[in-house]
């Protein structure tokens, strides 16, 4: 369904739900592990955002405290260009004002609604959603075609073992 | 007083045209050639250019791209002796201002000289004025400032804005303009994308509900529509909202209050809606998918954003403004553009547009890891392939009908496939004309099946 998309999540703290979502997304949408990393760290984040074709990833940042979404605002830079689904840690009107500096595309409260996030993710995903890619990125993403896929497995789970905080429930 | 360029090979004309410029109380200078015409544009700004067709050096119609383009962009009126409504129509497509024949008399030629310079002195005051901020918009063609013309002119507005151009010219950015530059910019701007949004729920998502309005109303809501109070509402890809929705979405735009879903009393919301969209709305609404009031609300502020190959000359200045963010993003150093491959970048059409544009640019950043500079070859193969092939189709004929006795012949095929090349694509660009640019009558006109009308043009960059 999705061959050349990808998505990234980025969870300082929110290991569980980062890993359900991931396997949420992998299911629904077909993309294998290696196409969806779950990133707790900057570094992390900033590694896997070299590797996506940003033209078709998704990005599901998670912030379970006030300062980790501020970090997120303080990365909005990175991210400007990839639709955004973000989870807020509280439904303040400071939180959510905040939140919207991010532009996401589907916002989500402290409780996930995964029944709701998996229609929206669906529906990203959705293959006529935007118009066909521009002939410039018929070509392999990225460095997958310069360095070869060992290396995207071996840079990502190796960066997943140093920061090991992604466990499967 | 504005400068005017005469270019015309009779004296008596440029005497008589020089009198009356002069009597309002303008600058004129004069050229015989257009060779001299071209070498004074290129030396001092001039406003207004008043070109002959036919020229001892020339065709007077085939500069004016040129004449355009220049560093001082003059307004252009084609003058001529002969009538000839076909060279009218090409002179004013290719951007002339307007065409005129010699025998028009003193009093018309004058009303239209006063006319194109008071557009002319009225663009060059909005453009040295314009108040807006910019931020991430980047360029200077003169598309593009007519686009951010459009933009200031919803500053002290709480109008309704719509914009409008292909997918990856710059929508949500222009949003943000707006958002950014009303007295609303310290409040929320939220993004609702109506094509990410699932029917089923984009309502719920919208307008927020109570608790137990629905199964799975586990909590209550507080929807997009309230968080955008005080501030804007952008809508993106408007086009998408379904028809059951766009109903209850006029009724907020003009009371500013909706009812919750399972609410029972009405709440307020002081909001300012920015839609956008890559569809044809008005053939929506005459197709029924579209409601012709909610367009109307919507469309107080037009904004139109121009295609990236509409607006080259801003093709070097964007690819170095994403090569620098992409290389602090990765911690890349600064490498050398070569201008191989600006002039690549440059000639290409860019159906994607900027967007595009940013990933190609990422894909050169990545092929070019190693290496000190970027270079063509560090470009996707796709667009290596399209630039060798525009070269070849520029003359596809040429090497047949002019080889030389005894030089080089090409190729049977490759002759053949340039042909067919330039054949369809000059079809297409008939076709999308006569069907004005809509898709279902082409396919009608063409008996082509839309899929593979969309991948011909797609093919040949046609928008």
């Amino acid at each position: 369904m999705a061959k050349r998309s990808a998505s990234l999540i980025f969870a300082p703290s929110e290991a569980t739900i980062a890993s359900r979502i991931a396997d949420l997304i992998c299911q629904d949408v077909g993309l294998p592990i290696s196409r969806c990393p779950v990133c707790t760290s900057v570094e992390m984040l900033r590694g896997a955002l070299k590797i996506m074709p940003r033209d078709r990833c998704l990005a599901v940042l998670l912030a379970a405290r006030p300062d980790e979404l501020d970090q997120m605002v303080a990365m909005s830079g990175w991210l400007h260009d990839l639709p955004i689904i973000l989870k807020v840690p509280d439904g303040r009107n400071e939180t959510i004002a905040k939140a919207h500096l991010l532009r996401p595309r589907y916002l989500m409260g402290p409780a996930v609604d995964y029944r709701e996030l998996r229609a929206v993710i669906q529906q990203i995903f959705r293959p006529s959603r935007k118009s066909p890619s521009p002939p410039s990125r018929t070509s392999q993403t990225l460095l997958v075609s310069l360095r070869g896929k060992a290396e995207r497995f071996f840079r990502i789970q190796n960066a997943g073992k140093e920061n090991d905080h992604v466990q499967k429930p | 007083m504005s400068k005017v360029l005469i270019i015309d090979d009779d004296g008596g004309v440029c005497r008589t045209l020089t009198v009356m410029v002069g009597q309002q109380g303008h600058e004129a200078f004069t050229a015989s050639t257009l060779a001299q015409g071209m070498e004074r544009i290129a030396r001092e700004p001039i406003d207004l250019v008043l070109l002959d067709v036919h020229l001892p050096d020339g065709n007077g119609l085939e500069k004016i791209p040129a004449i355009s383009q220049s560093p001082s962009r003059p307004e252009i009126i084609i003058l001529t002796g002969r009538g000839d409504p076909d060279g009218a129509d090409l002179a004013i497509r290719n951007g002339a201002w307007d065409y005129m024949e010699k025998s028009a008399s003193p009093k018309a030629m004058a009303l239209r000289f006063l006319r194109v310079l008071e557009y002319r002195a009225q663009k060059n005051l909005l453009r040295r004025t314009l108040p807006v901020d910019r931020e991430g918009i980047i360029g200077t063609s003169e598309p593009l400032m007519q686009a951010l013309a459009q933009l200031a002119q919803t500053v002290g507005s709480d109008a309704g804005v719509l914009i409008t151009g292909e997918t990856g010219t710059g929508k949500e950015l222009f949003a943000q303009a707006v958002h950014r530059n009303s007295s609303r910019k310290d409040k929320n701007f939220v993004v609702v994308d109506c094509a990410s949004l699932p029917k089923t729920l984009v309502e719920s998502m919208l307008f927020g509900h109570v608790k137990g309005a629905f199964t799975g109303a586990d909590s209550a809501r507080e929807g997009l529509v309230m968080q955008a109070d005080g501030g804007s509402l952008f809508l993106d890809e408007i086009g998408e909202m379904p028809l059951s929705l766009q109903k209850s979405f006029l009724r907020v735009l003009e009371t500013h209050r909706f009812r919750p879903i399972g609410g029972k009393q009405e709440v307020h919301s002081n909001l300012r809606v920015i839609a956008s969209t890559n569809r044809d709305l008005d053939e929506m609404v005459a197709r029924g998918h579209f409601r012709k009031d909610l367009l109307y609300r919507l469309r107080a502020f037009h904004l139109k954003l121009p295609a990236l190959h509409q607006r080259r000359e801003d093709i070097p200045e964007l690819a170095l403004h994403h090569l620098r963010r992409l290389g602090a993003l990765y911690g890349e150093p600064a490498k050398g553009v070569s201008p191989d491959l600006m002039e690549i970048l440059s000639a290409y059409d860019w159906p994607g547009n900027v967007r595009e544009l940013v990933n190609t640019m990422e894909f050169a950043l990545a092929a070019a890891r190693y290496d000190t500079g970027l270079f063509a070859c560090h470009l996707p193969t796709a667009l290596r392939t399209h630039a060798a092939r525009q070269r070849l189709g520029a003359a596809p004929l040429a090497p047949v009908q002019s080889a030389p006795a005894g030089g080089p012949l090409p190729l049977l095929q490759a002759v053949r496939d340039a042909a067919i090349e330039k054949a369809e694509a000059d079809y297409l660009s008939t076709l999308m004309s006569t069907a004005e640019g809509s898709m279902s009558k082409a396919c009608s006109l063409s008996g082509v099946s839309r899929s593979r009308l969309y991948e011909l043009l797609k093919k040949h960059a046609i928008a």
